[in-house]
């Protein structure tokens, strides 16, 4: 096993890829949800 | 003043304590939603603005200045949006729990437009809150999903919801919808502890509960901030899902301030 490999074994490396999805995913959530709360805004009286 | 307080710095200082007063102030804008009607044109906007302007800031602390967590490294990151909205989720549908007794004892139109508000809004959170799981679970555990026994309870829990919700769309009369839909809420409300006790209960690859003890402060910090934000959020959707609901429920019974009544027809 290379030193590096030793330093980082048992730890997660990288995954900005996974935080970037992850907070994507979020504000994609509140925005979309926000838009169809404002859409049904319209149906009350 | 604890110890390990006295050693951070004024900046980790602000942002452990300034969420505790951000949520006071939510909190008394919420009150104040409740206490003085004529203020709800402006309560919840207030409340929308403070939630809008501590996510912008959450995106800061959680992306870039707190430290990558130990062991999962920048995937640790997942954790201060993913908790908040589980525990949104719970909250939620802890509200929907308590309007769907209140509805049955009181008969009130305002407890089931509340409870339908309340579901929606709470399976909204949990699906998203589930979704970024299996996002963090890939580089962690190395799969998206796994039939563990947190993740199982809280499918059931979504499914049985997403049923809660089904069901107010199928039946046409408001006063058999918010009767049977009230009591499928109340039996609903079993898979709450039945997922939050999972990861003590059951061999989980899950995690158990973390506490102020067992975290960094930093981690604290930021999740109490992402915790206030979502908080925030949580009031104004279900606020703005009630108005929905409760305008639906009065055009349905003509009558606005009418209660219903045992046995009253609806046509």
């Amino acid at each position: 096993m290379s030193l590096l490999a030793a330093e980082y074994a048992g730890h997660v490396t990288g995954g900005w890829g996974y935080v970037t999805a992850a907070y994507g995913l979020t504000w994609l959530g509140i925005i979309g949800y926000a838009t169809s709360l404002f859409l049904r805004k319209k149906e009350r009286p | 003043m604890e110890p390990w307080q006295e050693s951070y710095s004024l900046s980790t200082q602000a942002v452990l304590w300034a969420p505790i007063v951000l949520l006071l102030v939510a909190l008394a804008l919420l009150a104040t939603h409740l206490v003085q009607p004529n203020s709800r044109r402006w309560t919840w906007k207030a409340l929308a603005g403070l939630g809008g302007a501590m996510m912008l800031a959450q995106l800061y602390l959680s992306l870039v200045w707190v430290p990558p967590e130990k062991y999962m490294g920048d995937t640790g990151r997942i954790f201060y949006a993913h908790v908040p909205q589980v525990w949104m989720m719970l909250l939620g549908l802890t509200l929907n729990f308590g309007c769907c007794l209140a509805y049955l004892f009181k008969k009130s139109w305002v407890s089931d437009s509340l409870a339908e508000a309340s579901a929606e809004v709470g399976v909204y959170f949990g699906a998203v809150g589930v979704s970024l799981g299996a996002i963090w679970a890939k580089p962690t555990w190395g799969v998206w999903w796994t039939w563990d026994p947190r993740l199982i309870s809280v499918t059931i829990l979504l499914l049985v919801y997403a049923g809660y919700l089904a069901l107010r769309r199928f039946i046409e009369d408001p006063e058999a919808r918010a009767t049977f839909s009230s009591v499928v809420g109340i039996f609903a409300f079993v898979s709450i502890p039945l997922v939050w006790f999972s990861v003590k209960w059951w061999r989980s690859m899950h995690q158990t509960q973390s506490n102020p003890q067992t975290v960094d402060p930093l981690m604290t910090a930021v999740l109490r901030w992402s915790a206030t934000a979502f908080l925030c959020l949580l009031i104004v959707f279900t606020y703005q899902r009630f108005l929905a609901a409760h305008a639906r429920v009065q055009r349905e019974v003509a009558l606005p301030d009418a209660l219903p009544t045992k046995g009253a027809a609806l046509s």
